[in-house]
């Protein structure tokens, strides 16, 4: 759709440049403005393409609390939910407690040309997942989680870091799901 | 290099002995403790705590040298999982002309007491 919207683009340029010379100027520099027209509008259809169907969805509509957002490993935190708006949960509503781990890996990759090369990629993986399924109806939600005593602590490092949050999510299969985070810092 | 074997609290000295078994062109040498983390491609050093030097010029062998150096007191505690970890190492230097001699030992941090 992209490549499509700089042909568009590219279009709009050649007839606007060539309108001096075409058989009837004001018929070129309509056809640019058209042209240009189907660039951006093909851009923008792109874009937000991809943000509806790929990019994770922040739901405001999803209002999630944890007290307290500071703790130790093997402490609680009660999690709380307000579902602002039932009507877009359209999926399983779940309330969890979520630690990832953003590790370095070394991404090897071959261009057209059969040059190979590496690269330093950070992968991210959820290494505790503690999700908990919600009754769609009910609007507020409160439940306490215990952060596992012999699990990863809070940590920024150089080459991986471990974070946690408590989560709000509306899984939706092979849909992004719209999610709501609050961050918690969990010392060792 | 030699430090005791034992799991380490933050804030605690780490007391050990760097033993100079071939001689050799030095200008310095010192101790530091590394805070350092890897993955099963990477490693890095996050944070450098500067200890004594032990030795100024050439170094001669046998020759022995004691140091202690203090773990800060919020030093995070070894831990690892699956993709990787987070570790301390204390690292005796030679500093050299072109490449410096290192010496490293990996030292076991516990969790701050409750």
């Amino acid at each position: 759709m992209v490549v499509f919207g700089l042909g568009a683009a590219g279009a709009a340029v050649a007839l606007w440049l060539g309108r001096n010379t075409a058989k009837s100027k004001s018929g070129s520099e309509v056809g640019a403005a058209v042209f240009l027209g189907v660039a951006i509008l093909l851009v923008l259809l792109a874009v937000w393409l991809w943000r509806r169907l790929f990019r994770p969805r922040v739901a405001r509509w999803l209002e999630v609390r944890a007290d307290p957002v500071a703790v130790r490993r093997g402490d609680s935190v009660r999690a709380t939910l307000r579902v602002t708006d039932q009507s877009r949960v359209d999926g399983d509503l779940q309330l969890g407690l979520v630690c990832t781990a953003f590790h370095d890996v070394k991404v090897h990759s071959t261009d057209a040309q059969g040059h190979s090369s590496d690269h330093r990629s950070t992968q991210r993986t959820d290494v505790v997942k503690d999700w908990r399924e919600l009754d769609r109806g009910t609007a507020e939600h409160a439940l306490e989680f215990t952060v596992p005593a012999d699990a990863a602590f809070s940590y920024e490092g150089d080459t991986i870091s471990w974070a946690w949050r408590v989560s709000a999510r509306v899984e939706r299969g092979h849909r992004s799901d719209p999610h709501s985070d609050v961050p918690i810092w969990v010392a060792p | 290099m030699q430090v005791e074997d034992r799991t380490y609290a933050p804030g605690e000295w780490v007391r050990g002995r760097v033993e100079v078994q071939e001689g050799g062109h030095s200008r310095r040498l010192a101790v530091a403790l590394l805070q350092r983390d890897r993955t099963s491609d990477y490693a890095g050093v996050v944070r450098t705590i500067a200890g004594p030097e032990l030795h100024q010029g050439d170094l001669e062998a046998p020759a022995s040298f004691e140091f202690a150096v203090q773990l800060p007191a919020d030093a995070p505690p070894s831990y690892s999982d699956t993709f990787g970890a987070a570790y301390w190492e204390v690292d005796a230097k030679s500093d050299e002309r072109g490449m410096d001699t290192h010496a490293r030992t990996v030292i076991r941090i516990g969790p701050p007491a409750r």
